[in-house]
């Protein structure tokens, strides 16, 4: 008996166990080479050589270097393994210990040029040098910049998300509970909020409090315009999930056994309502870190030389797109790859709670 | 029946639970409204299992919720020992409902998502302020769940059977005298049926309660209810005991049923119930039957007797007692 289970394992994994440890060394050779690539591209090519060329070797080694660590961890795991959920996680944990920890790490100057001014200006990035990312147009550090200006980001959507949710949860519930004019009042008011565009708002709150010069002002007013213009939706999604959840058996259920409203709401609605609003949370954060980042780059948010990924690339300019491309291309790759991530992650547990933990979702 | 009347109602003992009469509309939009059921009225004595069949949109449902009081009915009575349920203050009410609890159909919806089992199974102890681990762990053995095993699962980790057990433990915990199962297995796979149905009989005979069982499948009242009641489009065709009511079928409805069951040739069904929006005049089961005539057109048949504890409401049969 024991020797046939031996046997037709055997047959299973073997071919397996070949397969796995041949994608291992390819993941290894991909991933070299694509760091090659990118050093070769970054670091050695001449620097008179066009720069869109770079940025398309850039690419394509980072591309390579993705699929290269993707194959190396399945087969050192010998399964299949969501790599690029587990990156993303990895490159929001680092964007976040590294913000948090900026004034600690050992960056060249960020923020005085008249400390730079033996720095050359607009420098591309070399991996080993004191300035990895480069420099922008007034020989400041991008890459401390960039990690400077994912505390504004990361602070800002983060309180607007918190506030959103913290009003529009409860009024959205009450408003699916209560039914009849309560409800009516919310849903006009609501409305008329979405009826208004998102930036004229922003621009009008702006302009009310003025611009902003210190990076608590920023995110408390960023933080606040942000939140009144994301309320209508969060609390139109808590106002659907909270009416889907009263018609639910359980609630019905709880009812017969002689549950009170106070419990009701307690025990049955407020957990799956939080839990259901919560797991749209990530994602609304990617969205709001896009919307920090145009306001901040029409220069209504954070002013420089304060850096935001914004106004970096406000400050870089179009029009020098061409002749300094990663001025722009630096803080641009920081929000892409962040809100890339948030989403990616978002959408991970989104789908792990309408599978198992929530009742109520959106698909 | 689709008649009405109070002819099988036993007078000589107070009922467990009584309903007279019950009528309950679902209002659809302004001034529209469905009538769900059309005044039915029923007893259920101690310890006893009353089945409530039909096909679905005949009733049941909306009649155990009126029971409940979930919502109120729009007209008639219930009571429970006697103890009318209408007009009562909420928190009496409250009070009320916990001699009379409800198993429904969704097992799976039934139970809090985020809870665990030994949660779940204590909510309705909670809320009456009696926490007995002891008592629930006792309770869950007792539906066939092992606490040491399922005690800390969910309800995504557990089969519908298991939901069902659980909703069971529940709901008995908090010791009911009747206990209402609203189609309790139709969810279940058929073999769990069964055993969920087994499972009712057994804590119903230790427990003594009495039950309103609803279901549209005949064999499984058949296994569980000393006493049947017909219903169809909200009124009764037959109600009687339950062997009186398979041996001699007496209502063209429940001989269909029963022919359905059976698998029998089913001589004459044209069709589906009629919208319940304008329910057929007079008899409402005279749409589909092939005995009908003008005075089923006209008149609302009344429950007479036909047999020792057997009452049909059909103006043709049996053919003698016209």
């Amino acid at each position: 008996m024991a020797s046939t289970t031996t046997l037709a394992e055997n047959v299973r994994t073997r071919p397996g166990l070949a397969w796995t440890s041949i994608r291992t060394w390819i993941g290894v050779a991909e991933t070299a080479l694509g760091v090659a690539l990118d050093y070769v591209a970054i670091s050695v090519i001449d620097r008179s050589e066009s720069a869109p060329l770079r940025v398309v070797f850039v690419l394509a080694g980072l591309v390579l270097a993705r699929r290269g660590i993707g194959d190396l961890v399945c087969g050192l795991a010998k399964r299949e393994v969501d790599v690029g959920l587990w990156l993303s996680v990895g490159w929001l944990v680092a964007l976040v210990v590294a913000a948090t920890l900026a004034g600690l790490l050992p960056f060249s100057d960020y923020i005085d040029p008249s400390k730079s001014l033996t720095v050359a200006q607009f420098m591309t990035p070399n991996l080993f040098s004191a300035h990895p990312l480069g420099t922008d147009g007034l020989s400041l550090d991008l890459l401390a910049r960039c990690v400077y200006g994912a505390r504004v980001s990361i602070l800002t959507s983060a309180l607007a998300v918190v506030l959103s949710v913290a009003v529009g949860v409860p009024i959205g519930a009450l408003a699916a509970l209560r039914g009849r004019a309560f409800d009516h009042v919310v849903n006009i008011l609501t409305d008329s909020m979405l009826s208004v565009p998102a930036l004229v708002l922003l621009i009008a709150l702006a302009t009310i409090a003025g611009r902003p010069k210190s990076v608590a002002a920023a995110v408390l007013e960023d933080g606040i315009g942000l939140a009144i213009v994301t309320l209508p939706t969060v609390l139109r999604l808590a106002r659907s999930f909270t009416s889907k959840l009263i018609s639910e058996e359980f609630v019905f259920v709880s009812r017969a056994l002689g549950a009170t409203n106070t419990r009701i709401v307690l025990h049955d609605l407020t957990p799956n309502v939080l839990l259901s609003v919560s797991s749209y949370a990530l994602v609304l954060a990617a969205v709001l870190i896009v919307a920090e980042g145009s306001l901040s780059f029409l220069g209504l948010g954070l002013q420089p030389p304060q850096p935001t990924w914004g106004n970096m690339m406000a400050q870089a300019g179009i029009s020098d797109l061409s002749l300094h491309p990663f001025a722009i291309l630096v803080p641009g790759t920081f929000m892409f790859l962040t809100v890339f991530s948030l989403n990616r992650v978002g959408e991970r547990a989104r789908s792990a709670f309408a599978a198992g933990g929530s009742v109520v979702s959106v698909t | 029946m689709a008649g009405v009347g109070e002819i099988h109602l036993r007078r000589d003992e107070t009922p467990v639970l009584s309903v007279r009469n019950l009528v309950v509309q679902h209002r659809l939009r302004r001034r529209s409204f469905v009538e769900a059921v059309s005044g039915v009225s029923f007893d259920v004595l101690h310890g006893e299992t009353l089945a409530l069949v039909g096909e679905s949109g005949s009733g049941k449902s909306s009649t155990a919720r009126a029971v409940i009081q979930l919502p109120p009915p729009t007209g008639g009575e219930v009571a429970l020992f006697g103890r009318e349920l209408q007009g009562v203050s909420p928190e009496e009410l409250r009070q009320l409902r916990r001699k009379l609890q409800i198993i429904v159909q969704d097992p799976v919806g039934a139970l809090n998502p985020l809870k665990r089992v030994r949660q779940l199974a204590a909510e309705g102890l909670e809320v009456w302020s009696d926490r007995d681990p002891e008592k629930v762990d006792a309770m869950l053995t007792a539906v066939g769940l092992d606490p040491e095993i399922y005690a800390a699962r969910r309800r995504r980790e557990l089969s519908g059977g298991q939901c069902q057990r659980l909703c069971i433990a529940r709901a008995l915990l908090i010791g009911p005298e009747m206990l209402i199962c609203d189609e309790p297995v139709s969810a279940l796979d058929v073999s769990i049926q069964a055993q969920i149905v087994e499972l009712l009989r057994e804590l119903q005979g230790s427990m003594g309660l009495s039950m309103l069982f609803i279901s549209h499948d005949l064999r499984i009242v058949k296994s569980i209810a000393s006493r049947v009641l017909v219903l169809y489009m909200g009124r009764v065709c037959e109600v009687g005991d339950a062997d009186a009511l398979y041996s001699s079928p007496t209502h063209p409805y429940t001989k269909l049923l029963i022919e359905a069951v059976e698998g029998g040739a089913i001589e004459a069904d044209p069709g589906e119930i009629p919208s319940a929006l304008e329910p057929p005049s007079g008899c409402r089961f005279r749409t589909r039957c092939p005995a009908a005539d003008a005075r089923c057109v006209a008149e609302v048949p009344q429950l007479r007797q036909v047999g020792d504890d057997h009452f049909v409401a059909c103006h043709h049969f049996p053919d003698e007692a016209r």
